[in-house]
């Protein structure tokens, strides 16, 4: 009913419509632990997802978009995915284990992840999005319902504001995949109803997860300015209390989140800043901080410098946010060259990361602080330190050779140690079109060793090799066929197989 | 700004126009630029139909006639003398006179330009074509690059700066990258997002400070056909990734939240394949000892009867450690509920199946910080997670 009036308008040219189903099949095994610790079975697990996306541009009249089809682009586009799991994955005694995500929500699960009837340059100067949309930007990737505006004033600065309900998992046909993190179904669980926080242990949980979340924000952002780029933003979420009554003394509502982002970038010819900070008001700290620079030089050799400041932060109803004390710091460099000779590129990179820990505040401790010393809480031995590293270093080179237009071969080899544990090897790829527009194969050999740090104690380390193979097959035009599979060998399993079917079906008109 | 731009140019130059844009070219001709323009010959005298063109795809080379103005061109003879050069090998090298000469291809631009615009606009040849009284003959080498037309298709007021200005539409609005020469990409001038192989990692430096600049080529299921959480991209994850992402995961999991949420995507897999082990609601013991087992001694205080194991954050394994350092990793197997077992304040009824709670996980100092009064303030529900309403502590860093 909506279109109606649009399609009258567009007598003079028909929109142009395009319709994606793309099918992926999915089987492979997962070791499985068991209750006394070993990890010595594999589990099944099948994975069935079907896409269906439709769109529909240029949807006014020629009158409106011009000769050139290059303003007023008034679209529509939607991408509906239905994700089914099988195999003994879901079976006893595994999914016992986790009741709170029964079949009907961890599985057969069908999914609106984003609707949009938008706009692009309407009438010079507008640009809006209306309905479930996906927002990538410093904030974060989040995903709602609402309404998207952004004016571009003449004076090289847009403003943009927008409103909507945070998409959660449970609201109707949602997609958790941008859902912030930190909460989960557990609101219904005894130990994180608020019911005991009022002393009723015994009434039934009421679900705030389940409560909408009324989100609204706004930018300032820089525009046509071919130099600089710069964006000012604001957002904050909030959600009323589940299940309050008068004089429980729970609050009435609470912020899910409120953050304040600024970013730039600039093209001072082969020296380009870029920069970023995010201030989280709900926390009252600075939670990321990225800044950086790349240099380009003659004949297109480049390097790019990193510096990323991050303090995990959460959705304002998880305690992860009281637990998150300490950020890290990280430093990276990448060195690429251009491309050498017919077709061979070389690239270089190392990271240097500071995790901070507390181990000066725990030593300068009274004996038995933050509790009374008791037998329960005797006093502390002061000495110890993590057992764990504070920094992880890592190197990672590579190269690329392209096959005269019809492939590639790549090489990578990559060491990492530190916080987190230690890996290293390399792993050699490539794809070459055997018959030209038709088929595609494609191959990767790769072998690792790997020691994660808090697994030493139960050896939890191997040498892995793995292998795959794949074909993509055009069928005819917008019909693709394309098959995966990868077989992995360690010491925990002889093989362990993974094989991955899609089938991508795309129509135009 | 302009000499900001002049850099930018020189930096252009040494990688010569877009061969995507600008397809090559077969020019079986032999021409000095410099010698006419010596001359003081006028650019339209020859190229007479640019100053008219309004399409990309208007042939403007000059023909034989152009020519024959001042060249006693004579097809008759071949090889005739003249003061001014008249033999048909002058301009067409190694033609002997028989059949067809080599015949000049240059196809199409995969562009939109209006000539006749430009020149309407008093904008002179050179200024897109460069200093022509040294080039002998005109290629591909001539056309103008994109940081030529930035210099003027800026927005505002003096020339629009869309994409779609220049270069061709899809009719989704984003710029047509596939052309039977190749694929467009970015050189990297305009916001050092050349897209090597290496970008495929480094990308969201670019993405997160302007999602707009991305969205001129690129539509936003394409975004979405990677960070969605199903499916691994097989030449982003290596081999056996399943095996080998926990370190990844413990040291940077940042990264993996572009496409993975740790509550509704990495808890769910690793409780089922009993990799973390939840508190389990309701039953009359918590398995929490099991958690032990993948976890090295000395993780957790207590067991379940209250009894210690190690004193607080005493262990060098102590989980306190690693929970501070990156929460995340904790939160890609538990839920808030694994911590509440332990961390529940003791003035909160005890939970029905664990005798262990008030071990205080705030950090020194925690009531008097500015954190305390701020998370407070913007959300009380989160501390009755752990604390009574009637719980002091809980409100003694109130506003």
């Amino acid at each position: 009913m909506f279109f109606a009036p649009l399609a009258a308008a567009s007598i003079a040219r028909a929109a142009d419509f395009e319709v994606e189903a793309e099918t992926i099949g999915q089987g492979y095994q997962l070791r499985q632990c068991d209750d006394a610790g070993r990890c010595d079975t594999l589990l099944d697990r099948r994975r069935l997802t079907q896409y269906l996306n439709l769109h529909a541009f240029r949807i006014l009249p020629d009158d409106w978009t011009g000769p050139r089809h290059d303003r007023n682009h008034l679209y529509f586009t939607s991408s509906l995915r239905f994700d089914t799991d099988f195999g003994n994955y879901l079976n006893a005694p595994a999914s016992g284990r986790i009741p709170e995500l029964p079949r009907a929500q961890s599985a057969d699960e069908f999914q609106l992840l984003y609707a949009v009837l938008g706009g692009v340059d309407m009438f010079g100067f507008l640009d809006f999005q209306l309905g479930r949309q996906i927002v990538f930007d410093l904030m974060d990737f989040y995903s709602f319902d609402g309404l998207d505006v952004k004016v571009r004033l003449p004076w090289w600065v847009a403003l943009e504001a927008w409103s909507g309900l945070e998409v959660r998992d449970e609201a109707p046909i949602a997609s958790p995949i941008y859902e912030l993190d930190g909460t989960s179904r557990g609101s219904r669980d005894a130990a994180t109803c608020l019911r005991l926080a009022v002393g009723r242990p015994g009434d039934p949980c009421p679900d705030q997860h389940d409560m909408i979340a009324p989100t609204f924000g706004f930018a300032f952002e820089s525009w046509g300015i071919q130099i600089f780029h710069g964006r000012l933003a604001y957002r904050r979420t909030f959600s009323d209390t589940a299940g309050r009554t008068a004089g429980d003394g729970l609050p009435p509502q609470g912020f899910n989140e409120e953050k304040l982002s600024y970013t730039l970038n600039a093209n001072l010819g082969s020296f380009r800043p870029f920069g970023g900070l995010r201030y989280n008001l709900m926390l009252g700290a600075l939670d990321q901080i990225e800044g950086g620079v790349k240099l380009g030089f003659a004949a297109g050799h480049s390097v790019l410098g990193e510096y990323i400041y991050n303090a995990p932060s959460f959705d304002g109803d998880s305690i992860f946010n009281v637990f998150a004390v300490f950020a890290y710091n990280d430093l990276r460099l990448t060195y690429t060259t251009p491309e050498l000779g017919d077709g061979l590129r070389m690239w270089a990179s190392g990271f240097v990361r500071f995790f901070n820990d507390s181990t000066a505040d725990v030593h300068a401790l009274p004996a038995c602080s933050p509790m009374p010393c008791t037998p329960a809480n005797p006093p502390n031995n002061r000495t110890a330190t993590p057992a764990t590293d504070s920094e992880a270093v890592g190197v990672t080179a590579g190269g690329r050779y392209k096959l005269s237009g019809r492939g590639h071969v790549r090489a990578d080899a990559y060491y990492d140690n530190g916080f987190g544990g230690l890996r290293v090897g390399g792993d050699v790829s490539g794809r070459y079109q055997v018959v030209l527009d038709k088929l595609d194969l494609e191959g990767r050999l790769t072998l690792i060793h790997f020691e994660p740090d808090l697994q030493k104690q139960n050896g939890f380390e191997a040498t892995s090799f793995g292998a795959q193979a794949g074909a993509l097959y055009t069928m005819t035009q917008g019909v693709r066929l394309h098959l995966l599979v990868e077989e992995n060998n360690n010491r925990y399993y002889n093989y362990q197989l993974r094989a991955i079917a899609l089938l991508d079906l795309t129509f135009l008109r | 700004m302009t000499a900001a731009l002049l850099v930018t140019m020189l930096f252009l130059q040494a990688d010569g126009p877009s061969r995507v844009i600008f397809p090559e070219q077969s020019l079986p001709l032999r021409f000095s630029h410099a010698l006419h323009l010596k001359k003081n010959i006028a650019c339209d005298y020859c190229h007479t139909k640019a100053p008219e063109s309004t399409e990309a795809r208007d042939f403007l080379i000059p023909a034989e006639e152009a020519c024959s103005d001042c060249h006693p061109i004579d097809r008759a003879q071949p090889f005739k003398v003249a003061k001014v050069a008249a033999r048909c090998d002058a301009c067409h090298p190694g033609w002997q006179g028989q059949g067809q000469p080599p015949r000049v291809s240059v196809p199409t631009p995969h562009l939109k330009f209006n000539h006749k615009i430009h020149v309407s606009r008093g904008i002179a040849c050179q200024q897109c074509h460069g200093d022509m009284t040294k080039v002998e003959l005109a290629t591909r080498a001539q056309m103008p690059r994109m940081a030529t037309c930035l210099s003027c298709h800026v927005g505002g007021t003096k020339a629009p700066s869309r994409c779609g200005i220049c270069h061709l539409l899809q009719p989704a609005g984003t710029v047509q990258v596939e052309y039977a020469e190749g694929k467009l990409a970015p050189s990297g001038a305009i916001r050092g997002d050349a897209h090597t192989p290496s970008f495929r990692k480094d990308h969201a430096n670019v993405a997160r400070n302007d999602e707009q600049y991305c969205l001129n080529c690129h539509r936003k299921d394409e975004c979405l056909s990677c960070h969605n959480g199903v499916l691994k991209p097989f030449d982003f994850h290596g081999n056996d990734y399943v095996s080998i992402h926990s370190v990844d995961a413990r040291r940077d999991s940042i990264k993996c939240q572009a496409c993975h949420r740790l509550q509704t995507f990495c808890v769910g897999c690793h409780q089922r394949a009993g990799v973390a082990q939840d508190v389990s609601s309701g039953l009359p013991t918590a398995p929490i000892m099991r958690q032990i087992k993948f976890h090295p001694d000395g993780w957790v205080q207590r067991d379940l009867s209250g009894q210690p194991l190690t004193g607080f954050k005493t262990d060098p394994n102590h989980h306190a450690w690693q929970a501070q350092r990156n929460i995340r990793a904790c939160a890609a197997c538990h839920r808030e509920q694994t911590c509440l077992e332990c961390h529940m304040s003791a003035s909160m009824a005890p939970l029905p199946w664990t005798k262990i709670k008030g071990n205080n996980p705030h950090p020194p100092n925690w009531v008097e910080s500015g954190r305390c009064s701020t998370l407070v303030a913007h959300n009380k529900r989160v501390c009755f997670k752990c604390h009574a309403t009637i719980d002091n502590r809980a409100l003694a860093c109130m506003p």
